[in-house]
C-alpha cells in the first residue's frame, strides 16, 4: 500500500527539480553524483532531504539507468522512495517490478543489517558451479538470494549504496550546522531514539547549555541505556549548576545503577552543593561496589569536619569496606581536621 | 596401546583363574576407525562411547585394530549395538553391519535385531592367530553404531545388559576407575569448550588463572564447531561494559551462516586462541561424569577419555559448568530447572498457565552439493512414510530442522537425534526417487548431514537470582549486571505445518520473537545456589525458560565465559567463592569487565547474525 503511495505521489517532484541544483553535491562511487535538496516545514524547519537519483544498473550484462526519488530524515536515515509511473524499475528480463517488489525494494534499502551489502559488488555472483571446499558450491549466493529481489540483484545492491553511502554523513552534517532551538525542540517532539542519540551527540557545549532542560525531560522518559549516555554526553561544566545538582538529588534514585555511576563520574571534577553532599553521604550503600568506592570518592572531596563526621559515623556503623585509595583520601581529611579515625574496614 | 595391554594382562589373569579367556573391545578404541565417527553423545545413559558408520547413505570405510588373543581357538562373539531405526519403522533396519576376523566376515550382519542397546549373539569364530585384526564392516552408510564386541571362549560367560552393572564390569576390567590418573593442581576447572567454556578458559588464563579446559569432543565451539555448524548470534561490545565480547570477537568466525561448509567455523582458530595461553591445559576429548562434592563444594570431577576410556581426575577450588546439559551441576546436586514454568511461578506473560515439560529442540542441518554427474541415494525402506505434501524441495536444512521439543534433552537425546537424522534421510531419499520434480536434484549429492545435533535448550542451574521474562521487558537492571544479551526473547515451538503432517513428531520449528534492550545478565544468574564453588556460563544459567530464548545466543554465551574467568581470578585473589565475590568484591569484578580481557584492536568481524534489538545505536 505504501508503495503504491509513493508511485502515485512522485511525477510532480520529479520533473520539479530535475533541473535545479540542489542544497548539495553528493558523489557515488562511480564518479557520478546527484544533488540533494533540503525541505522544510510550515515553520521553516528542517523536515528532510531529497534526491532525484539517476543510476547506471548492469543485471547480468544488460545495463539500464534506474530513475529514482530517494527521502531522508534530518539524521540521514533512508525513510522512502518514489519512482514515475511511466518509468518503472525492472528486472533481469526487463519485466517491470511488481507492487511486492516496490515492497522488498523499502524493505531492504531502510535495513542496515543486511548481509549482501558488505559482500564487494564482483562477489554477489558465483563465477563457477564447480563445487568448493567441502563439496558444496553456491552456498554465497543462496544466503544473498534470501535477502535480495530476485533478478533485481545489482539494482537492490546499487540503490542500498546510494541510500546508506556518503550521503548519510553529508545530511547528519547538514542538519547539526542548522541546529537552533526551534530544531532541537522538533527532534525532541520526534520521540525517536535515533534523533535523541543524533541530538545528544550533535550538540556543542552551548547547545547542551541552551537546552538543557529538555534534554533532562528527554532522559526522564527514556529507555534503554539512553539515560547513561546522555549524562555521558552532557559537558562536566554543566554539572557544576545547582539546577543540575538539585535535578541530580531529585531523580538520581530513578536511575538504573549504571546510569547512577555515570552521573557519580562526572560530579568528579565539579564543586558540590552543600545539600548534594548530604545527599550523597545518604546514598553509600553497605554493599561493596564500584558505585559505592565512587560515591566515597566523591563524598570526601573538599569535605567539611561536619560531613566528615558524618560519613566516619556510617562508614562505622554498617562496616562498609573502603578501597584503598578512598582509606588514604580518608585518613588525609581526618588529619586535615585533627579527626582520629578508627575500626574503619578496609577492602 | 596402553588399552590392548591391560586386555592382555586381564586375559592373562582370565586364562590363569579359569582357563578360559573373555575379550573385552571397546569400540572407540580401535586403532584405525576408517570413516566411522566417535560418538560420546549419550554415553551417560547407555553407558558408553560408540563408533558409528555416519555415510549419508554410503558405506564408510572400514575400522579396524589388531587384537592379541592369548590362545586361539573357537570363541563366541558377542556385539553391543542397536537397530535405531526400529522405533519408526519395522522394515529393514538402517545402520547395518559385519565383523571381519582378518578380513573374514562372520555370518551374522549386526545393528538390525533390536532397537535397544544390547548385545547381539554373533555366533562362533575361530581364531587361527593370536595376533588377530577385528574390523567393522559398513554395509548401509546410515548410521550402523558399535559399542563394544566381547570374545569369549568361557561357555558360562553371558554378557550384562544392565547399564549400571555393564558400567561396573568395565571399570573392573579396564581398571582405571581403581586409579584414575590426576591431571594436575588447578585455579579453575572449565567443563564444556563451547563458546562460552573456551572464552571462560582463555579469560581465567589472561587473568592470571591456571586452568584446565575439558571438552568432550575433538574440536572447541561447541554449537559454532564445524561439527554442529551454527553461527555465532547476538551482539558484543555494548552497554554497560562495552570490552565484553572482544574475545568472542578475537577467537569467532569472520564468516556466518548456518549448515556451511567446513571452513566457515574456524575450528582451528579457536583451538590456537586456547593452545596460545600457557595457562591452559586442555583435555580434548575428555568427558565429565562424575563429581565428588562434600558439604556443597565440589572437591573434583573425574572425566572419561572417550576413545581411551582413561579416567582423568581434576581437582580445583572453582569449577565452571559451561556444559549446556548443566551436567557437573547435576551431578554435584544442585538446583535446576527444566521445561517451561507455568505463569504461577514467576508471572510471565509468556509463560504457561500450566508448566509443562516442553523444552526448544536440537537441530540437525544438513546439505547437499550440485556434481557434474546425476548422483543415486538409496531409496530407502526404512525411513518415515513420505509424499508429495511432505517433500521438501530444499537442498539445505537450517536452524529449523529442530527436534525433540517435549523430549528430554538428556535422557532421550539419542532418540531426538536419531529422528532429525530420520527425517534427512526420509526427504532426501523421497527428492532422489520419487518426487515428482526429482529431476530437479537428480545431480544434487547429500553432503553433510550433522550427527552431533545442536542443543538449545536442558537443564538450566538455579542461581542465587533466576532472571525472568519481566526483567528483560521492563529492563529491571540490577547493580550486578555483566554480559549483556541483547538478541530477541526467541522461543521456538513446533511447526504447525509439520505438527500436521507428523503429527505428536514434528521435526521443524518455528521462532517467536520479542525484541528487548541489550540488557546486563546479573552476576548472580552464573552462580549456583547451593553448589558454593559451581559457576555457570552459557544455556545452562538460572534464567527461566522464556528468558533462555534470549540469553542463549553463542556470543552472550561467549561474553558470559569472559566473565567467568574474570571472576575467578577475584575468587583466586581474595579465596573466596562466587558469592563472597557478589557480596564483597563486586567491585573488582567491575573492573575486570570494564578493562576486558580480549584483543580491543582486532578489526570487528561479528556483524552477521546480530539479530534484532530494542537498542538501534552501539556503543
Amino acid at each position: 500500500m505504501r508503495n503504491t503511495i509513493f508511485i502515485l505521489l512522485f511525477s510532480s517532484f520529479f520533473i520539479g527539480i530535475k533541473e535545479k541544483k540542489g542544497d548539495f553535491t553528493v558523489k557515488m562511487e562511480n564518479g557520478k553524483s546527484f544533488e540533494v535538496f533540503t525541505i522544510y516545514d510550515k515553520n521553516g524547519l528542517l523536515e528532510k532531504y531529497r534526491a532525484d537519483i539517476s543510476a547506471p544498473v548492469c543485471e547480468d550484462q544488460v545495463c539500464y539507468d534506474v530513475h529514482i526519488a530517494f527521502n531522508w530524515n534530518l539524521f540521514g536515515e533512508f525513510k522512502d522512495f518514489e519512482i514515475q509511473k511511466n518509468d518503472p524499475l525492472t528486472k533481469l528480463d526487463h519485466k517491470p517490478f511488481l507492487s511486492e517488489d516496490y515492497q522488498k525494494l523499502q524493505s531492504i534499502l531502510v535495513n542496515r543489517d543486511l548481509n549482501f551489502v558488505k559482500v564487494p559488488a564482483n562477489e554477489l555472483v558465483e563465477k563457477s558451479d564447480k563445487p568448493k571446499v567441502d563439496g558444496y558450491s553456491g552456498a554465497t549466493k543462496l544466503t544473498i538470494k534470501k535477502e535480495v529481489i530476485e533478478g533485481a540483484l545489482f539494482t537492490c545492491y546499487t540503490l542500498w549504496h546510494i541510500a546508506n553511502g556518503v550521503v548519510v554523513d553529508s545530511i547528519k552534517n547538514r542538519t547539526k550546522a542548522a541546529m537552533n532551538k526551534s530544531l532541537v525542540s522538533k527532534i525532541i517532539g520526534l520521540k525517536s531514539q535515533t534523533a535523541n542519540y543524533y541530538l545528544i551527540n550533535s550538540l556543542n557545549k552551548e547547545g547542551f547549555t541552551e537546552n538543557i532542560d529538555a534534554l533532562l525531560s528527554l532522559v526522564l522518559e527514556s529507555e534503554g541505556y539512553f539515560a547513561k549516555n546522555a549524562f555521558e554526553k552532557i559537558p562536566e561544566d554543566i554539572f557544576g549548576t545547582n539546577s543540575l545538582q538539585k535535578f541530580i538529588i531529585k531523580n538520581f534514585q530513578k536511575q538504573d545503577y549504571f546510569t547512577q555511576k555515570a552521573i557519580l563520574q562526572k560530579l568528579e571534577k565539579v564543586k558540590h552543593l552543600p545539600e548534594l553532599k548530604n545527599y550523597l553521604i545518604q546514598q553509600i550503600e553497605i554493599h561493596n561496589s564500584l558505585k559505592n568506592q565512587q560515591l566515597i570518592f566523591l563524598v570526601l572531596k573538599d569535605l567539611d569536619k561536619e560531613n566528615l563526621q558524618k560519613l566516619v559515623v556510617k562508614l562505622n556503623e554498617f562496616k562498609i569496606p573502603v578501597s584503598e585509595s578512598n582509606f588514604i583520601l580518608l585518613k588525609k581529611t581526618a588529619i586535615k581536621f585533627d579527626l582520629i579515625i578508627n575500626n574503619i574496614v578496609k577492602l | 596401546m596402553k588399552k590392548i595391554l591391560i586386555i592382555l594382562f586381564f586375559c592373562q589373569l582370565y586364562t590363569f583363574a579359569q582357563k578360559h579367556t573373555t575379550l573385552f573391545l571397546e569400540a572407540e578404541s580401535f586403532k584405525n576407525k576408517g570413516g566411522w565417527v566417535t560418538d560420546q553423545q549419550f554415553m551417560d545413559v547407555m553407558g558408553s562411547t560408540f563408533l558409528m558408520a555416519h555415510g549419508m547413505g554410503i558405506p564408510v570405510a572400514d575400522a579396524s585394530t589388531l587384537v592379541n588373543f592369548p590362545k586361539t581357538g573357537n570363541y563366541k562373539i558377542y556385539v553391543r549395538t542397536r537397530n535405531w531405526s526400529s522405533q519408526w519403522s519395522k522394515i529393514e533396519a538402517a545402520g547395518q553391519f559385519k565383523i571381519l576376523i582378518d578380513q573374514k566376515p562372520v555370518d551374522k550382519i549386526f545393528g538390525k535385531d533390536h532397537a535397544n542397546w544390547a548385545w547381539t549373539d554373533g555366533g562362533s569364530v575361530k581364531i587361527t592367530k593370536k595376533e588377530t585384526t577385528v574390523s567393522l564392516k559398513d554395509l548401509t552408510g546410515f548410521n550402523g553404531r558399535c559399542d563394544a564386541i566381547i570374545f569369549t571362549n568361557d561357555p558360562t560367560f553371558k554378557p550384562i545388559e544392565d547399564v549400571i552393572t555393564l558400567t561396573d564390569f568395565r571399570k573392573d576390567y579396564f581398571g582405571f576407575d581403581k586409579n584414575p590418573r590426576d591431571a594436575g593442581k588447578f585455579d579453575f576447572v572449565v567443563v564444556g569448550g563451547g563458546m562460552a567454556g573456551t572464552c571462560a578458559a582463555i579469560s581465567a588464563a589472561r587473568n592470571g588463572v591456571k586452568v584446565a579446559l575439558v571438552q568432550n569432543r575433538p574440536v572447541l565451539g561447541g554449537n559454532n564447531s564445524s561439527e554442529v555448524r551454527v553461527h555465532l548470534g547476538g551482539r558484543i561490545n555494548l552497554e554497560p561494559y562495552p570490552a565484553l565480547g572482544n574475545l568472542v570477537n578475537e577467537i569467532g568466525p569472520e564468516e556466518g551462516g548456518n549448515a556451511q561448509p567446513y571452513s566457515y567455523y574456524e575450528d582451528d582458530k579457536k583451538l590456537n586462541a586456547v593452545l596460545n595461553e600457557p595457562n591452559i591445559s586442555l583435555f580434548l576429548n575428555h568427558h565429565a561424569n562424575s563429581v565428588k562434592t562434600n558439604n556443597g563444594i565440589i572437591e573434583s570431577i573425574c572425566a572419561t577419555n572417550i576413545e581411551t576410556g582413561e579416567k582423568v581426575l581434576f581437582k580445583a577450588p572453582i569449577f565452571a559448568d559451561c556444559t549446556g546439559d548443566g551436567t557437573i551441576g547435576f551431578l554435584a546436586g544442585a538446583e535446576f530447572m527444566t521445561g517451561r514454568e507455568s505463569k504461577s511461578i514467576y508471572n510471565e506473560p509468556t509463560a504457561p498457565e500450566v508448566g509443562d515439560n516442553l523444552t526448544m529442540g536440537a537441530s540437525v542441518q544438513w546439505f547437499s552439493a550440485k556434481k557434474e554427474e546425476p548422483v543415486s541415494f538409496p531409496d530407502i525402506k526404512w525411513g518415515m512414510e513420505w509424499d508429495e505434501a511432505k517433500s521438501e524441495e530444499i537442498t539445505k536444512g537450517d536452524w529449523e530442522w529442530e527436534t525433540g521439543m517435549g523430549l528430554d534433552m538428556t535422557l532421550d537425546f539419542e532418540q531426538i537425534r536419531d529422528y532429525g537424522m530420520l527425517a534427512v534421510y526420509s526427504n532426501w531419499s523421497y527428492l532422489k526417487n520419487h518426487s515428482t520434480n526429482k529431476a530437479k536434484f537428480a545431480n544434487e549429492s547429500l553432503s553433510w548431514v550433522a550427527y552431533i545435533a545442536g542443543k538449545r535448550e536442558s537443564r538450566r542451574l538455579k542461581g542465587d537470582y533466576v532472571l525472568i521474562e519481566q526483567d528483560l521487558t521492563e529492563r529491571r537492571v540490577y547493580p550486578d549486571g555483566t554480559a549483556p544479551t541483547s538478541w530477541t526473547i526467541d522461543l521456538h515451538y513446533p511447526d504447525p505445518e509439520n505438527s500436521k503432517l507428523f503429527p505428536g513428531a514434528a521435526f521443524k520449528s518455528i521462532a517467536v520473537h520479542t525484541k528487548i534492550y541489550p540488557y546486563p545478565i546479573p552476576f548472580r544468574c552464573l552462580y549456583s545456589k547451593n553448589i558454593n564453588n559451581l559457576m555457570m556460563a552459557g544455556r545452562d544459567i538460572s534464567v527461566s525458560h522464556v528468558a533462555l530464548g534470549t540469553v542463549r545466543l553463542m556470543r552472550t554465551g561467549g561474553m558470559m565465559g569472559e566473565v567467568l574467568g574474570m571472576a575467578a581470578s577475584v575468587c583466586k585473589k581474595e579465596n573466596i567463592n562466587p558469592r563472597g565475590l557478589y557480596e564483597q568484591h563486586f567491585d573488582q569484578l567491575e573492573s575486570l569487565m570494564i578493562k576486558g580481557v580480549g584483543n580491543a584492536g582486532l578489526p570487528f568481524v561479528q556483524d552477521y547474525n546480530q539479530g534484532g534489538t530494542l537498542m538501534e545505536v552501539k556503543k
